[in-house]
């Protein structure tokens, strides 16, 4: 076998795994063309326990597992994994938020003049309020759709160079990568921090003097 | 719109110090005058006009619009007053880099739940008045000073105010463009019976004015 590289991941799950592709494993063992995995259905005369040992004594070089077995090793693995899933996810989430309301924070800075203007010419206290309110709320559903759909398309092509899975593969399945309640949990969380940051930053805008601001504008 | 002030004073609060930027100003301002106010630079003029404008509240004083304290009424109703009897006219112009001429001049309109038919037609007859109606669809950034001065002043008449206040209308212009935004003020009160009160340097302005009024040190030194 020739080694073309060596993972150093302090990810657990693939420092205790040797991982690669199932020809090569199958060439390694000697188990060229054969099968990796058999499952089978025990009758009920015999329970799982005894026909994995029955497997095991009969077969040479064959290790059976039961259902609860196999959940008992894989278990860890991937609780470790979904929780190393969600722990990227928030930070990913709130540095979103963090992005979203520092550009809002700017853009409302930007625009005090605007606001100074329609609270000099007598536009109602709640004008500016509101009209930071609808541009936040098209602002955070369009930036956080398309950044949606850009980050799974994103994600996809990284997945499918590294693991060689053509992109196609993962189309049936895109509803379990992005399923609906993440697509609302994350355009809601947006629009209500982008929305959120533009009404605090107004507030905080229009508790300046208007003719402070006013004479500050060229 | 008759304009009275008794003891109109505004005092500001840098760190420890006051600034006392208007100090017991006393005003009589009759309808459909032409009053200039002059001074030096930081004599008071523009707090004085943004305490007349309503854009400000004094320290102590009184400012009587038609014999009624506006300084007793509530935020709302202040708003309504700057909104549709009082025009004012930024020095720097401040039009809405965002929205063209027409959708400039349109805005005071909007605010006042006018239908969109009328906001379009007041602002081109205003533009027209101005001698803008060429430029309705330029952004103020494809303008010249003068003609974004004549964009604010068509904005401030929107909603036919009573009053005009202007902060230094000519002071970024050239004389002859300067010129004609005096021409400009002077129809206003004229023709349309508006009271017209504007903070100046120029001589120009203060030979047409009715009355003017000289600043120094925030207070009233003297009129002519």
């Amino acid at each position: 076998m020739k080694v073309v590289g060596v993972l150093d991941s302090r990810i657990s799950i693939l420092s205790r795994a040797i991982i690669m592709p199932l020809k090569t494993a199958q060439k390694l063992y000697k188990f060229e063309g054969l099968v990796s995995m058999i499952v089978v259905e025990p009758k009920e005369t015999i329970t799982s326990d005894d026909l994995s040992k029955r497997i095991e004594e009969e077969i040479e070089g064959v290790k059976a597992l039961t259902e609860e077995e196999r959940t008992d090793i894989i278990q860890p693995l991937l609780s470790e994994l979904e929780k190393w899933n969600f722990g990227i996810t928030a930070a990913l989430l709130f540095l979103t938020m963090c992005l979203v309301a520092t550009i809002t924070f700017m853009n409302i800075s930007e625009r005090r003049g605007e606001f100074a203007v329609l609270d000099a010419i007598g536009a109602p206290k709640t004008t500016a309020l509101r009209m930071v309110a609808v541009e936040t709320v098209i602002v955070g559903l369009l930036g956080s759709s398309i950044g949606l759909i850009l980050g799974v398309i994103a994600a996809i092509m990284i997945v499918s160079k590294y693991t060689s899975i053509p992109m196609q593969l993962f189309m049936p399945s895109l509803t379990d990568l992005l399923p609906l309640s993440l697509i609302a949990e994350t355009v809601g969380l947006t629009v209500a921090v982008s929305c959120l940051g533009g009404i605090i930053t107004t507030l905080i805008a229009n508790r300046k003097l208007t003719t402070e601001i006013l004479r500050g504008e060229h | 719109m008759n304009i009275k002030t008794v003891d109109l004073t505004r005092i500001f609060h840098v760190g420890s110090h006051s600034v006392i930027a208007v100090n017991k100003v006393n005003l009589e301002i009759k309808e459909a005058s032409f009053v200039s106010i002059v001074g030096p630079s930081g004599s008071g003029k523009t707090t004085l006009l943004n305490l007349l404008g309503l854009n400000d509240k004094p320290t102590f004083g009184r400012i009587f619009f038609n014999g009624k304290d506006v300084l007793e009424i509530n935020d709302k109703e202040r708003r309504k007053i700057r909104l549709f009897h009082i025009g004012f006219v930024f020095q720097n112009f401040n039009l809405l880099p965002t929205l063209t001429s027409l959708e400039n001049v349109e805005l005071p309109l909007m605010l006042a739940g006018k239908s969109s038919e009328e906001q379009r037609e007041t602002a081109l007859h205003l533009l027209e008045l101005v001698g803008l109606l060429h430029r309705k669809d330029h952004f103020p950034n494809k303008l010249s000073m003068g003609e974004m001065q004549r964009i604010a002043i068509a904005r401030a008449l929107a909603n036919n105010p009573k009053i005009v206040i202007a902060d230094e209308p000519t002071g970024e212009l050239d004389s002859n463009t300067g010129k004609e935004i005096i021409e400009l003020l002077y129809r206003l009160c004229e023709e349309r019976k508006v009271t017209v009160i504007v903070a100046t340097h120029d001589e120009k302005i203060t030979s047409v004015s009715d009355v003017v009024y000289k600043m120094r040190d925030g207070a009233i030194s003297g009129y002519c």
